[in-house]
């Protein structure tokens, strides 16, 4: 079988998913983001958190910081999914995002992320997942890719 | 987990990582990471636990000093421009806050809106420059101290004060009884010693001469173009140029502006909302004739 190419579809249980999504997330919150989010808490949280205080406006480094941030997001589940068609979390769960016509490519794995930058439109996309039978996302089907549970044997 | 995938995801992850941190030093270093801290007075001024009847504190003298406080503390605030809009409020609240301006490390700036007057003028008097509309009022160098009596209203009730004290003084300005001449020149004496406080502190920070001042302390209030021609204030302008001068004095040719101010929830809305309603409808002049603190009765508003 070609790598990457589905023969006989065997979905991630859901619960799966929502944990690989939670160790990415830590992944990236916590490893990734550290200095970002150090950057970000003394220069542009510390007042609102600290002192309950609302900037007048957003200013341009929390629109470059947000920016930054929804890049480094959707770039890490880019390239690790294209790469190696996994990412930490799925690696700990034993899941792999493979194509439904031929090997995935970066522009297909691009798109299945691109809601990621957006809490809202990520959140749009998770309810599609909940009410479908597969517990795929929108994107997912719109990509032409899924998300399979490996099989014990699979070592991939 | 093969070797290939463990490197490529350790690769991934040191990548980003330099990414973000890399971004982080620009965000940190770079020129727009100035900032003005705007500091907004506005409303009558007190501290948090002062209760002045018929009045509502709207500027608590804690958080504005916290305020002034934090933006000397956060290296990355570079000037303080003081929002004023605010006809004065109690003396003491006045003072610590003008204290605080004082003591900034960081230049400040006062920008007078629509009124900036007494114990607002006061606070302004003590940053580094002065800046209001050619019609802004502003000035009322003066104290007021006042308090409604009642004795009369009860009489005609055949209500009857009877007072027990120890010291001779402690039902001086209580609302149940009429004030004595002598009363009166004790409390004016005290009020005409806040008033020279007043006047020696905008001497001292106006760079004024304190019989020049004495003869503009009547209490009377000046438009923002007198004032000017007084020395009162220094500039005749909009916030846009208090801005502007603020970051002048601070030495920066960009900077954003950080507003602080009280975050408000839905929760703290509600209990504002509800706050508003109790005060006007209990604290009226129901809740007046129930004061039977004496010491709470009579305010001194700067």
């Amino acid at each position: 079988m070609k790598k990457g190419l589905l023969n006989k579809t065997n979905y991630a249980p859901l619960w799966k998913r929502i944990v690989a999504f939670i160790i990415d997330w830590i992944v990236i919150g916590f490893i990734i983001l550290l200095p970002l989010g150090s950057a970000g808490k003394s220069k542009l949280s510390s007042l609102s958190e600290t002192l309950q205080v609302t900037p007048t406006k957003l200013t341009s480094e929390m629109i470059i910081v947000s920016i930054i941030i929804a890049i480094i997001m959707i770039l890490y589940w880019t390239i690790l999914e294209y790469k190696i068609h996994q990412s930490v979390g799925k690696i700990l769960m034993r899941l792999q995002v493979v194509s439904k016509t031929k090997s995935l490519t970066l522009w297909q794995c691009l798109v299945r992320n691109l809601t990621k930058f957006s809490s809202p439109l990520l959140f749009l996309d998770v309810i599609y997942m909940l009410i479908t039978r597969s517990h795929q996302r929108f994107l997912e089907k719109t990509s032409n890719t899924e998300v399979i549970e490996l099989s014990k044997h699979d070592t991939r | 987990m093969t070797q290939g995938k463990f490197s490529t995801i350790i690769t991934v992850i040191v990548i980003l990582y330099l990414v973000s941190y890399l971004t982080s030093k620009f965000i940190v270093e770079d020129g727009i990471s100035n900032k003005i801290a705007v500091i907004p007075i506005e409303g009558t001024i007190g501290s948090s636990s002062t209760k002045v009847p018929f009045q509502k504190i709207d500027a608590s003298s804690e958080k504005i000093i916290s305020y002034i406080k934090d933006a000397n503390e956060n290296k990355y605030i570079k000037g303080i421009l003081l929002d004023i809009n605010s006809p004065g409020g109690t003396v003491v609240a006045s003072r610590e806050i003008a204290e605080a301006v004082k003591k900034s490390n960081k230049p400040v700036v006062a920008f007078i809106n629509e009124i900036g007057t007494s114990g607002a003028y006061w606070i302004a008097s003590a940053s580094d420059k002065i800046i209001s509309d050619q019609l802004s009022i502003t000035g009322s160098i003066g104290v007021i101290a006042g308090y409604l009596e009642f004795s009369e209203l009860f009489e005609k009730y055949g209500v009857t004060y009877e007072s027990l004290k120890s010291g001779k003084y402690k039902d001086i300005a209580s609302p149940f009884k009429k004030m004595t001449e002598e009363e009166r020149n004790i409390l004016q004496k005290k009020l005409d010693l806040i008033h020279k406080r007043f006047i020696e502190a905008v001497a001292e920070n106006r760079d004024l001469s304190k019989n020049s001042v004495e003869k503009l302390a009547t209490g009377i209030y000046f438009l923002g173009e007198e004032a000017k021609d007084l020395g009162l204030i220094d500039i005749l302008g909009t916030k846009e140029l208090a801005i502007n001068i603020t970051k002048e004095l601070a030495n920066i040719s960009e900077a954003s502006l950080v507003e602080y101010k009280e975050a408000i929830g839905i929760f703290d809305l509600l209990s504002q909302i509800g706050a508003h309603s109790s005060f006007y409808i209990g604290k009226g002049i129901g809740s007046s004739l129930k004061e039977i603190d004496i010491s709470k009765n009579l305010e001194i508003i700067s």
